[in-house]
């Protein structure tokens, strides 16, 4: 099977970061959150929550291949893979308010999003899953955009207008820049890795909104793509 | 016809995509085996890397718009809004369909 170039390309660089130092987070604890999502789809609790119409009521412990990774991690990495739908407010405040920090969870969320997006192309098309990489010694950077700010998400995001310094880069400002673009931007590496996912597998985030037949060689076409995109949505319970 | 059913939602080999994405997001190699066939009988094999590349991206655009829990632009609301009163979601206390 053939695979495009810049398909395999994105997701070198997404397992080349996922070793390496990050913001917030080691190698080594951003290759352990990719060992504990790949774990999360059989932990007991999760599926007893999931079934569940008050997963907040579903008490105990989840399954963990990581037993020294703090609670709120497991819980933030688990309900992500397998309830991302029912994310709340309340439920961030709560997780934030154990101590995880708001960029930490936005590293994890990028983290999480992004190994998703290999381990299902993969899967889809009956490939084995990559092997986790070897994490990378060095420290992690601890870099947080002096203009992220509360725009009514979660958590702070970057503004279009409040690109600065070193992330004037993240997004395309020429055209009108949609709200999940600006998700991980609290980590502006996680964008960058989510911009070069989204130009290899679909389209930059700013071109979402006009794309055409005509601009692009994709083997399917724009209503094919969106009757893809539409149904992991709906899989996901996406609100958006 | 996005939420569940057989049909095709007037898109071309609508029936092998919705089947080859059901079957990525179940993860079950028992699944994925027959629906990427089927899907590639249909568009060809570059279709399908295309079809498993727009399917893997939504993993991360579904999650990153959850877990930041980013609002929903002014302008997707209104034309949600209008969808709704057109086919009449709005007409039922519960949203569903008439």
């Amino acid at each position: 099977m053939w695979i495009r170039p810049d398909l395999t390309a994105s997701h070198d660089r997404v397992w080349q970061q996922l070793a390496s130092p990050g913001t917030w987070l080691t190698g080594a604890e951003r290759v352990a959150v990719a060992r504990e999502l790949r774990a999360a789809d059989d932990c007991p609790l999760c599926r007893e929550r999931k079934a569940s119409l008050s997963p907040a009521a579903v008490r105990g412990r989840h399954a963990t291949v990581c037993d020294d990774m703090p609670t709120a991690r497991v819980e933030l990495i688990h309900k992500l893979v397998t309830d991302p739908g029912r994310i709340t407010r309340s439920w961030v405040t709560e997780l934030l308010a154990s101590g995880l920090q708001d960029a930490e969870y936005v590293e994890i969320a990028g983290l999480v999003s992004a190994v998703m997006v290999v381990d299902t192309f993969h899967a889809a098309l009956g490939l084995p899953l990559r092997p986790l990489p070897d994490p990378e010694p060095g420290e992690p950077t601890r870099q947080r955009p002096r203009t992220a700010a509360s725009g009514g998400a979660y958590v702070p995001t970057v503004a279009p207008d409040a690109l600065a310094d070193d992330y004037t880069d993240l997004y395309d400002t020429r055209f009108f820049v949609p709200n999940v673009h600006r998700a991980f931007s609290l980590v502006p590496d996680a964008t960058r890795v989510a911009n070069h996912l989204m130009a290899s597998h679909y389209f930059p985030y700013e071109h979402v909104p006009r794309y055409t037949d005509a601009d692009h060689d994709h083997a399917i076409d724009k209503m094919q793509m969106e009757l893809l995109a539409s149904r992991v949505s709906m899989h996901n319970d996406c609100f958006y | 016809m996005i939420r569940s059913g057989a049909g095709d939602g007037g898109v071309p080999h609508g029936q092998a995509l919705l089947a080859f994405v059901d079957a990525a997001m179940e993860r079950d190699p028992g699944m994925t085996g027959p629906a990427r066939a089927a899907l590639t009988e249909a568009i060809g094999e570059a279709g399908v890397v295309d079809a498993a590349a727009v399917t893997a991206m939504f993993q991360l655009n579904t999650r990153a718009a959850d877990a930041a829990g980013v609002p929903l632009e002014d302008g997707s609301q209104e034309m949600r809004s209008r969808l709704g009163e057109r086919l009449g979601f709005e007409a039922r206390m519960d949203g569903a369909a008439p």
